[in-house]
């Protein structure tokens, strides 16, 4: 019988076993399962307020991944660089918003036109990410500890970290669209942004929120995943895929359920690779993502279509 | 005989009943007049029988089943609508908009267009002397080269019931053709449609204006909150009591 | 003088090779787009699909007629084999899952050594009429070839257009209700489009290996999808003559930015990245303020709801 992880539980350890090999594969999945889920928020909300699919959400999410790199070597402490780096990518996003989004939407630009607009952006913005910091991969200045046993996988602190930073933000989300004045705008707006116009909330305002929420939290998410993976130009990139996904799965424009999508999605991904090649693992977010459209393209919790 | 017939069509939206159990039957060769407040479900109804919009209940056009198939199917059946809002292609002139309707053009077809060319031509000179011959009858023919975006919001109007004429229809729902439309105008539209309910076509108009629908329609049906309410020759509608009392209470 | 056109023709030879290249990619992508409305994000899988399917063909035996005609119909299956599942749907689903499908595709031929030599690539297969013509006139024989390929093509695309069908696509583009409601199959139109856009697309496959005597993954990355919407754009949307000047236009641009290299102070790295940010900022700026292209008619373009 394997010794116990954990000092008194041997029965514990025996009933699992077949746990034992794939609990590493769990822990993984916990983890990126809540990086996709954090900042496919974004993604979502923006869809659904906006009407349009942001393909520069994922490169987003790397700047803010760089930039928290940046601060951090530059010798700020990885709790201020997160900081920096959320407020960062917030100053582009409204940025982008006032100068390029908002005359589109007095121009009365078509879906399609924001489509290719912003998938033109995230060329730029991956490609600006590569022209200063080149291709190879960094990491955090930060120091390494020692991770811990956990049912017989090994779980390091930065990912008990992403897992609470993910759990508290998503907490503070749910309070805000619940209780704050503006959450309820964007909620309003999400459901029927005509109905809000005329019962006179400032649409513009609400939708520059929209894009602080998400984007802060892309950001957030993007300095957490810099801390489970190295740093490459593409990251973002890589993670656009598994957030459509996600954003999908759990219904457009409901972030409860992308956050249950972005979990599944994370799980499956890292699960997979006990039955099919790692190199796969993209393909299944692909692969569930079809699935869901072809049976039930208003997401398995259905969100509004 | 009747053309159509609508048994307890069902929609609801979430908590919403936009059409709740309502039945009606049109008879080949009518005018049948839809009227009701707004949000009454009118459109709703028109979006079901067009196949536009899928609820619960039979519908069956021509003695065919139709309450499950695509708008596209529908309209091949013989019955087509208009929009409240008219959709004219702007991008495309007149007369394209209309060539393009006839569903059986050889021209359509991929393999047509390089097998058969000599035919596609002749079918194409064929379609293009009835959209002149249908322009005509509305009397838009000056329009033909315009592009369609460049007309006025009654043309478009017109233009929307030619290019539905050309599809040689059997039933035509008709969204609001009076709205916002000159008297002039109005009066040509009346006398359009009952030329054409001579000559046999089957017509489900929704109007607000009620003057001009009780005109020219045989029955009215009136809707209200999902149902209908009232069913009809327009003289006794005109009179009775409730139908005043919705109109009155719902927009004045 | 002599001595320059020695140096200036294979020169100016090389780049109309490639433009006819990518002018046919790009014209399979215009029918898509322009004429159709698809958002098609993934174009360069169907490239890919076309090359390899081609040259694995030939190396398997079969005469390279046959080879090409197996590319070109293996495209167009799968531009079927997407459609079905996404055109009934947003048109945005069709990008995301394009999107997702070229990179897929790219880490299956990665991966899949057995099957495609990963990354090591294909090469050694034959090439059209290679014991006819000498080596030396090689590359000018392809060249009328391809010319007279782009032709073809262009002449039947043309022929399509101008017919009773293209009249159906324009008004799907426009507004599907009306086709709709006139009795028009919208979704099998759609349909047909994205198919003969993705056999297109494999032809211009097969004339890349051809040309290039070598293919690898890394020749199909999504850079290359985007290539050909500038080059679209750029032209003019919906305009065929438009996309043969646009492919040349930006082939030569591609060409002559290999030499500024000595004007700006960027490594080969920099470089790369360098011009990726002038095609982002290309396809923002062209979306933003000229839509209809050079070619494009205004009152044609669909791209104003």
């Amino acid at each position: 019988m394997p010794k116990s992880a954990i000092p008194g539980t041997p029965t514990i350890i025996y009933i699992h076993r077949h746990l034992y090999n794939r609990m590493q594969l769990v822990i993984n999945g916990l983890v990126i399962g809540s990086i996709i889920a954090i900042t496919a928020i974004g993604l979502s909300m923006i869809y659904k307020t906006l009407n349009f699919v942001n393909f520069a959400h994922g490169d987003f999410v790397a700047f803010a991944a760089y930039i928290a790199l940046f601060a951090n070597t530059s010798g700020m402490c990885l709790a201020s660089a997160f900081l920096v780096a959320i407020l960062a990518t917030i100053v582009l996003g409204v940025f982008m918003e006032k100068v390029v989004w908002l005359p589109m939407r007095r121009k009365n630009a078509s879906r399609t036109t924001l489509i290719i607009i912003s998938i033109g952006f995230a060329l730029v913005l991956r490609n600006i990410l590569v022209f200063i910091w080149g291709g190879s991969t960094r990491n955090y200045d930060i120091p390494v500890r020692r991770g811990f046993e956990f049912f017989g996988a090994t779980i390091t602190s930065n990912q008990v970290l992403v897992i609470l930073a993910a759990f508290l933000l998503v907490f503070a989300l749910h309070c805000l669209l619940s209780r704050t004045k503006i959450g309820k705008s964007m909620r309003a707006l999400s459901d029927n942004i005509d109905l809000a116009r005329i019962s006179g909330i400032d649409v513009d305002r609400v939708i520059l929120w929209t894009w602080v929420i998400g984007l802060g939290l892309a950001a957030a998410g993007g300095v957490l995943y810099g801390l489970v993976t190295a740093i490459r130009p593409d990251m973002g990139w890589y993670l656009l895929l598994p957030m459509f996904a996600a954003v999908i799965l759990g219904g457009i424009g409901n972030p409860y359920g992308t956050i249950a999508g972005g979990i599944i999605i994370g799980l499956s991904q890292e699960l997979s690779t006990a039955f099919i090649p790692t190199e796969y693992k993209f393909a299944v977010s692909f692969v569930m993502m079809t699935l869901v459209l072809l049976l039930k393209p208003e997401g398995i919790f259905g969100g509004a279509k | 005989m009747d053309i159509l017939s609508v048994k307890d069509l069902k929609k609801h939206f979430g908590g919403v009943k936009a059409v709740d159990g309502c039945s009606i039957t049109i008879e080949t060769g009518t005018v049948m007049g839809l009227i009701g407040p707004n949000g009454a479900g009118k459109t709703t109804m028109f979006n079901l029988i067009s196949g536009f919009e899928r609820g619960v209940g039979e519908i069956v056009f021509k003695g065919i089943r139709t309450d499950n198939l695509s708008p596209f199917k529908i309209a091949r059946c013989g019955m087509v609508r208009t929009f409240q809002i008219p959709r004219a292609l702007t991008k495309m002139t007149v007369s394209e908009n209309l060539m393009l309707a006839p569903n059986t053009q050889a021209g359509e077809r991929i393999w047509d267009v390089w097998l058969r060319p000599k035919r596609v031509r002749e079918q194409e000179r064929q379609i293009r002397e009835k959209s002149r011959d249908i322009l005509e009858f509305f009397e838009i023919s000056h329009l033909e080269d315009e592009y369609a975006g460049a007309l006025s919001g009654g043309q478009k109007k017109l233009l929307e019931m030619a290019r539905a004429m050309m599809i040689d229809p059997s039933m035509m729902l008709l969204d609001e053709p009076f709205a916002g439309v000159n008297p002039t105008l109005a009066r040509k539209i009346s006398r359009y449609i009952c030329e054409l309910r001579k000559d046999g076509m089957t017509f489900l108009v929704i109007e607000h204006d009620i003057p001009a629908i009780t005109k020219i329609s045989d029955r009215i049906v009136v809707m209200n909150e999902g149902k209908v309410m009232a069913e009809g020759e327009p003289e006794e509608i005109k009179r009775r009591r409730d139908v005043l009392e919705v109109y009155i209470g719902g927009e004045g | 003088m002599i001595e320059y056109v020695d140096t200036l023709l294979p020169y100016i030879t090389t780049i109309l090779l490639i433009s006819s290249i990518y002018a046919i990619f790009s014209l399979g992508l215009n029918l898509e787009w322009g004429f159709t409305g698809l958002i098609d994000f993934g174009h360069v899988a169907f490239l890919a699909i076309g090359a390899y399917t081609t040259v694995m063909f030939n190396m398997s035996g079969f005469p390279l007629f046959l080879s090409v005609i197996a590319g070109i119909v293996l495209s167009g299956f799968f531009g079927l084999l997407l459609g079905i599942p996404t055109l009934r749907l947003r048109e945005d689903y069709l990008a995301i899952v394009m999107i997702g499908f070229s990179e897929v595709l790219r880490f299956i031929l990665l991966n899949e050594q057995w099957l495609t030599r990963g990354p090591f690539g294909i090469h050694g297969f034959d090439r059209p009429l290679q014991d006819v013509i000498p080596y030396q006139h090689y590359n000018t024989f392809l060249l009328i070839l391809y010319l007279a390929i782009l032709v073809i093509i262009y002449l039947s695309l043309e022929r399509l257009v101008r017919s009773p069908w293209g009249r159906v696509l324009k008004s799907i583009r426009e507004d599907e209700a009306v086709p709709s409601a006139l009795g028009k199959n919208v979704f099998w139109y759609r349909l047909q489009s994205l198919m003969i856009g993705s056999a297109i697309a494999g032809l211009a496959g097969a004339m890349l290996a051809f040309y290039i005597m070598y293919i690898e993954p890394n020749t199909f990355k999504p850079i290359e999808t985007f290539h050909a919407w500038i080059i679209i754009i750029l032209g003019g949307t919906a305009s065929n003559k438009g996309t043969i000047v646009g492919a040349l236009v930006f082939c030569t641009f591609l060409s002559v930015t290999q030499f500024t290299n000595r004007f700006l102070p960027f490594t080969a790295h920099q470089m790369g990245a360098f011009r990726m940010i002038v095609i982002g900022l290309l396809l923002m700026l062209l979306m933003m303020y000229k839509p209809e292209g050079i070619f494009g008619k205004k009152e044609e373009l669909a791209l104003s709801d």
